[in-house]
C-alpha cells in the first residue's frame, strides 16, 4: 500500500496526464487542472508534482517538439507507467471502499 | 534554441538569466518553455508589467531544493565561510561581553529612540489620510488686513460653498461645519452629559470626507432639519446596547429634539477634527444665510480630478469682488476699491487638507494643530541620536584594534584574503546591530504608550507588523551595521601584517585623533541638546510665571450660564458672593485666556479704525480677574449711560490713537453705535504669549455664558462642593462644569510642555549612548595603560595622580565640545525663542550647567575605570611578561 500511495493533488495530476493522453506536458496540464477543477494551480506546484511522480515510477517523460509559442524551449511530455495506473486505480479503490462503508442511515439522516 | 522573432515581447532577462543560474541544466528548458509559453499568454490578457511580475513570481517559485542545481565543483565553500565569520563573531562577542554589552546597549538605545520618533512623525505625517479622496480636498480660509491687523482664518461665509460649486467647474462639491458653540447639553431620559465637539455639518459631508458609517445612510443623515449623526461612543454613552438609529436626543438649553439618522465609526487620532455629535446644518437658520460679510464656516470643497488648485485660487478674486464688494460699503463706508486703495485686503485662500495638521496655524482652527517645526526637530534628535551610537560604535571597534591587530596579522600571514577580513568585521558589527534592533524593537513597544502619554498623541505600533515597515527595519539594521562597521573594517584589515607581527604598530594611537574628534562630536550634540533642553524649560517657566496683568490663580469659572435667565444669573451671582469664601464674582461672555469676537471701532474724528477683540462683560469683571485700571473708572452702576460705555486697553488706545482716548467717544464701524470710553485697562494677556497683547475692549453686559468667582479658601474642594450645591440650586437643569483660570492657562503651553519632556527625554538618551561610549573608551585606555599605572605606582604616584591622569585627556575633549556647543545652542534657541512675543533672557548659568553637568556626567563615567585602574596592585599588572 506504501509504495503505490499517492495524494489528492498527485491524483489529480496524474488523472489530467491521462486525460492529455499525448500532450501531457507542465502548462497544458496545468491549464487542464485549473478548468476542470476550477481552483488556480501554480506551473511550479504542478511541475513538482510531476517531478515526484516521476521519480516513484508513476510517470515517464520524454522531450517533446520545440513550438514557436515557447520560444524555441522543449516541452518535457508525461505519460502514465504501469504501476501509475495501479497507483490511481488502487486509490479508486480505497475510495469506493470507504464510500461503501458509510452506514445507510447516515444518508438517511441528511436526506430528511 | 532557435532565434525567436523580434516582435513578440519578451520575458524580463535578468529573471531568465537567474532562472537558468539555479536551475539544474537538464530541467532549465522545460520551465522556462512553460514560463514563455505563460507569459506570452499573460502579455495578451492582462498586460506587460503585470505578466513580467508575475514571470518573476514564478521564476522565484521555482526555488525548491528539487530544481536548485547542486553546485560542488568549487573547493570553496561561501557558506561554510559565512558559518565561520558568525562562529568568530560570536566568539569575539562573548569573550568581550563589557565591549559587546556597551554597543549593543548604546545601539539599541539609539534605535528606540528612533523608533519612537520615527512612529512619532509617522503619525504626524498621516493626518487625515484617511480620506480616501484627501488628495483633492481643500480648506477655504480667509485673509483680511483691516486698519493694519492681519487676520488669517479658518471661518468663510455662509454661501461661499454654495457659490463656489454653482460658478466653479473645478469644484465638484463642498461641504461645510461650523464650530461655534461646540460644547452643548445633551440628554437622554436620565441621562445628561455635556458634549463638547458637538459640530454642523452640511449633508454633503459624507461625500467629501470618508468617516464610515456603521449604521444610516451617508447621502441622506444629515439632509433633514434637527437630524443628527454620532459616533459610536456617543451612542454607547445614552443608548447602551441599544441601536441609537432612530432615537431622538435633546440638544442644547432649549432642549431641541434631533433624531439620531447615523452613527458613525469612532474617529482615528489622526484627523484634524474630531466629533462627538454632527448636527445637520439644516438645523441652523444661519446656514442659509447669503450674508458674504458674516464669517461662521469652515469650508470644505472637493475638486475634480486632476483640477489645479492654483487656478481655482486665482479665481476667487473675482468671487470677493462679485459678491463681497456690495456689502463692504454696509461695513466700512466705502467701497470695495476704496477698501483696497486704503491699503486693506480681503480674500480668500486655498489649504489642502493633507497639510492642515502641520503647516496652518490660523484663527479658529478647530483643534490645535501639530507643527512641523518640531517633526524637523525631532528628525534632527533622532539622526543625531542614531549616529552617536554609530560613533561609539566606530569609536570602540578602532579603539579595540590593537587588541585584534594580531588576529589581523596572523590571518593575513595565513592567505587570508582582505576581503574576508573585511567580511569578518563587519559580520561581528552586523550580529551586533542585529541584536540591538531586536532589542530596540523589544523597548519601542515597551515604551511605547508612554511615549504616546508624555507627547499627548495615541500612537499605535500597528506599523511593527506591516511587511514593509519590518523590511525597512531590517535594511536599517544592516545599514547601521555596514556603516558602523565600515571604518573599523576598512582600518583593520589595512595592517600590514609584517608590522603588526614585528610588534611596530604602535598600539591604538594611531587611531586616536580620529577618535577624539568623535567624542568631541558626541559630547557637542549633547551639550547642546542639554542647553537647548534647559532653555525650553526656562521660557516655559517664564511664560508661566510672567505677569500676566490679572490674577490666574484662585479664579473658578463655571461654564453654561446662558441656560439661566438675566434674573437669574443675577440672583446666583449674588448667592456667591454672599459665601464667606468667595471674594467677587462675575458673568461674562468672555473670559480670558482666550477671544472669539472680533469687530473694528475707530475714534469719532478719524478717517481709520483699528480691529479690536471685545469682552462683554459685567461690572465685577475687573474686580475678579483682578484686571488695573489705570485711569478713569470702571463700569458702574451709577451711570445709567454706560450701556453705552467702554473700557480699553492700554494697546487698544495705542492703536486707536494718537492721544489719550479717556472720555472720548469711540464709533462701531459696523453698526455705527457710540460708545464712549470710560476708563483705561493695564494690558493683561488673554492669549499665548506667543503673541503681543492685542488691543481690547470691554463692553458691558448684564448675562453672559461664564459665571466666575474668586475664591479665597484654604480647603478649595469644600468651597467647590459648596458653590455645586449652589449650582444645583440655581440651574438644576444644567450639569455643573467648572475649570480653574491657571489650568486654562496653563493649557496654551501644552504643546511646548510636551515638547519640553519630549525633549529632556531624547537629550537623556543621547546623554546615556555618549556617556557609554565613553565609558568603553576609558575602559580601553585604563587597560592599555595598565603597566604604565602599575610603572607609575611604584614610583610614588598616588590613586589620585593616577586618577587625573586618567580623566584628564577626556577633561580637555568634553571642554572643547562645550565650548564648540556654546554659539551653536545659543543660535538655535535664539531662533525658537524670536517665535515669541515674551521671552526669557538667554542666561549664562544654562551654559553652565550644562558644561559642569556634561564634565561631571563624563568624570563619573571615567572615574570607575580610573579607580580601578589606580587601585590595581601593580604587582599584578608587573609580572606578567
Amino acid at each position: 500500500m506504501k509504495g503505490t500511495h499517492i495524494g489528492e493533488f498527485e491524483e489529480l495530476v496524474l488523472l489530467t496526464v491521462g486525460i492529455l493522453y499525448d500532450d501531457a506536458y507542465g502548462l497544458a496540464i496545468t491549464d487542464e487542472i485549473e478548468e476542470r477543477t476550477g481552483r488556480s494551480v501554480t506551473v511550479s506546484s504542478v511541475h513538482k508534482a510531476l517531478m515526484r511522480m516521476e521519480q516513484k515510477g508513476f510517470l515517464r517523460s520524454h522531450m517533446g517538439g520545440a513550438t514557436e509559442e515557447r520560444g524555441g524551449r522543449n516541452k518535457r511530455l508525461f505519460t502514465i507507467t504501469n504501476s501509475g495506473k495501479e497507483a490511481l486505480r488502487e486509490a479508486r479503490t480505497m475510495r469506493n471502499e470507504l464510500w461503501d462503508a458509510i452506514p445507510k442511515v447516515v444518508w438517511d439522516i441528511k436526506m430528511s | 534554441m532557435c532565434k525567436l522573432p523580434k516582435h513578440q515581447p519578451e520575458p524580463p532577462k535578468l529573471a531568465t538569466r537567474f532562472l537558468r543560474w539555479y536551475c539544474r541544466a537538464e530541467l532549465v528548458d522545460e520551465v522556462e518553455g512553460d514560463l514563455y509559453e505563460l507569459f506570452q499568454r499573460r502579455v495578451d490578457d492582462q498586460g506587460l508589467w503585470k505578466a513580467e511580475t508575475l514571470y518573476w513570481l514564478n521564476v522565484l517559485m521555482f526555488l525548491h531544493p528539487d530544481y536548485i542545481r547542486k553546485r560542488n565543483h568549487y573547493p570553496t565553500n561561501h557558506t561554510a565561510m559565512l558559518k565561520s565569520y558568525f562562529t568568530i563573531a560570536f566568539r569575539n562577542l562573548t569573550k568581550r561581553k563589557l565591549y559587546a554589552g556597551i554597543n549593543i546597549l548604546g545601539l539599541s538605545i539609539g534605535l528606540t529612540s528612533c523608533l519612537l520618533i520615527f512612529l512619532y512623525i509617522h503619525h504626524e505625517l498621516s493626518y487625515d489620510t484617511m480620506h480616501t479622496k484627501a488628495d483633492r480636498i481643500y480648506r477655504v480660509a480667509m485673509k483680511w488686513n483691516v486698519a493694519d491687523q492681519q487676520i488669517d482664518a479658518t471661518l468663510t461665509p455662509p454661501p461661499l460653498a454654495e457659490t463656489a460649486v454653482e460658478e466653479f467647474p473645478e469644484v465638484v462639491n463642498a461641504a461645510r461645519i461650523c464650530h461655534f458653540l461646540s460644547t452643548m447639553n445633551i440628554r437622554y431620559g436620565e441621562t445628561a452629559i455635556i458634549e463638547e465637539q458637538v459640530l454642523l455639518a452640511d449633508s454633503t459631508f459624507f461625500d467629501v470626507f470618508s468617516f464610515p458609517l456603521v449604521a444610516g445612510d451617508p447621502a441622506t443623515a444629515l439632509v433633514k432639519p434637527n437630524t443628527a449623526v454620532i459616533t459610536e461612543t456617543t451612542a454607547r454613552k445614552y443608548f447602551g446596547n441599544v441601536p441609537a438609529l432612530g432615537k431622538t436626543l435633546l440638544v442644547g438649553d432649549g432642549q431641541v429634539p434631533h433624531e439620531v439618522t447615523g452613527v458613525v465609526k469612532d474617529l482615528p487620532a489622526n484627523v484634524h477634527f474630531h466629533f462627538s455629535m454632527l448636527r445637520s446644518m439644516a438645523s441652523l437658520e444661519f446656514a442659509s444665510s447669503d450674508d458674504w460679510f458674516e464669517h461662521g464656516f469652515i469650508t470644505y470643497l472637493l475638486l475634480r480630478e486632476g483640477a489645479s488648485s492654483q487656478s481655482l485660487e486665482a479665481k476667487f478674486s473675482g468671487l470677493v469682488e462679485k459678491y463681497v464688494g456690495p456689502v463692504i460699503p454696509q461695513y466700512f463706508g466705502v467701497s470695495l476699491e476704496t477698501f483696497i486703495q486704503q491699503g486693506n485686503q480681503y480674500g480668500y485662500f486655498l489649504q489642502p487638507l493633507l497639510d492642515i495638521h502641520l503647516h496652518s496655524n490660523l484663527d479658529q482652527e478647530l483643534e490645535p494643530n501639530g507643527d512641523i517645526t518640531y517633526v524637523y526637530v525631532l528628525a534632527i534628535i533622532a539622526f543625531f541620536i542614531i549616529l552617536l551610537a554609530c560613533i561609539n560604535f566606530m569609536n570602540l571597534a578602532t579603539a579595540r584594534s590593537a587588541n585584534r591587530a594580531k588576529e589581523v596579522g596572523v590571518r593575513k600571514t595565513l592567505g587570508s584574503l582582505r576581503s574576508s577580513l573585511v567580511g569578518q568585521f563587519m559580520t561581528e558589527s552586523v550580529v551586533l546591530s542585529f541584536i540591538a534592533t531586536c532589542l530596540a524593537v523589544l523597548g519601542t513597544n515597551l515604551l511605547l504608550p508612554s511615549f504616546g502619554n508624555i507627547a499627548g498623541k495615541e500612537i499605535s505600533g500597528e506599523l511593527f507588523v506591516q511587511s514593509w515597515f519590518l523590511l525597512g527595519l531590517l535594511g536599517f539594521t544592516l545599514l547601521v551595521g555596514i556603516l558602523a562597521g565600515s571604518y573599523p573594517a576598512f582600518y583593520l584589515s589595512s595592517f600590514g601584517p609584517v608590522e603588526v607581527l614585528k610588534g611596530k604598530l604602535t598600539r591604538g594611537t594611531k587611531s586616536r585623533g580620529i577618535r577624539n574628534i568623535l567624542v568631541v562630536f558626541q559630547f557637542f550634540a549633547s551639550i547642546t541638546l542639554v542647553i537647548c533642553t534647559l532653555l525650553v524649560y526656562q521660557q516655559l517657566e517664564y511664560a508661566q510665571a510672567k505677569n500676566l496683568g490679572l490674577d490666574k490663580e484662585n479664579v473658578m469659572i463655571m461654564k453654561g450660564a446662558q441656560s439661566l435667565s438675566e434674573s437669574q444669573q443675577a440672583a446666583f451671582k449674588q448667592d456667591l458672593i454672599n459665601q464667606s469664601q468667595v471674594v467677587n464674582a462675575s458673568i461674562s461672555y468672555d473670559i480670558p485666556p482666550g477671544s472669539m469676537a472680533r469687530t473694528i471701532f475707530k475714534k469719532n474724528t478719524a478717517e481709520k479704525g483699528g480691529t479690536l477683540h471685545v469682552y462683554e462683560v459685567d461690572y465685577d469683571f475687573l474686580a475678579t480677574m483682578q484686571i488695573e485700571l489705570l485711569e478713569g473708572r470702571n463700569f458702574s452702576r451709577s451711570f445709567s449711560t454706560d450701556t453705552a460705555a467702554i473700557l480699553l486697553n492700554e494697546s487698544a488706545v495705542k492703536k486707536l490713537g494718537p492721544g489719550n482716548l479717556l472720555n472720548e467717544e469711540i464709533v462701531h464701524t459696523g453698526s455705527g453705535k457710540t460708545y464712549q470710553v470710560v476708563g483705561i485697562v493695564k494690558d493683561f494677556n488673554y492669549e499665548s504669549l506667543r503673541h503681543e497683547i492685542q488691543p481690547m475692549a470691554l463692553m458691558l453686559t448684564n448675562q453672559g455664558t461664564y459665571l466666575s468667582a474668586r475664591i479665597n479658601s484654604d480647603d478649595v474642594s469644600a468651597t467647590v462642593a459648596q458653590i455645586e450645591s449652589l449650582w444645583e440650586k440655581h440651574a438644576p437643569a444644567q450639569p455643573f462644569q467648572y475649570t480653574f483660570m491657571d489650568d486654562n492657562y496653563e493649557a496654551l503651553f501644552r504643546a511646548e510642555q510636551r515638547l519640553g519632556k519630549v525633549f529632556s527625554i531624547f537629550t537623556g538618551l543621547a546623554i546615556v549612548v555618549a556617556c557609554l561610549g565613553l565609558l568603553g573608551l576609558a575602559t580601553f585606555m585604563a587597560e592599555q595603560r595598565t603597566k604604565e599605572i602599575g610603572i607609575r605606582k611604584v614610583m610614588g604616584a598616588s590613586a589620585t595622580n593616577i586618577i587625573i591622569l586618567l580623566s584628564g585627556d577626556f577633561t580637555k575633549l568634553v571642554i572643547l565640545a562645550f565650548v564648540i556647543a556654546i554659539p551653536v545652542a545659543y543660535y538655535l534657541m535664539q531662533w525658537w525663542l524670536e517665535g515669541f512675543a515674551y521671552r526669557t533672557n538667554i542666561s549664562l548659568w544654562v551654559f553652565v550647567l550644562a558644561g559642569v553637568g556634561a564634565l561631571l556626567i563624563a568624570w563619573l563615567t571615567v572615574s570607575w575605570q580610573s579607580i580601578k585602574a589606580a587601585l590595581a596592585n601593580p604587582i599584578d599588572s608587573l609580572k606578567t611578561e
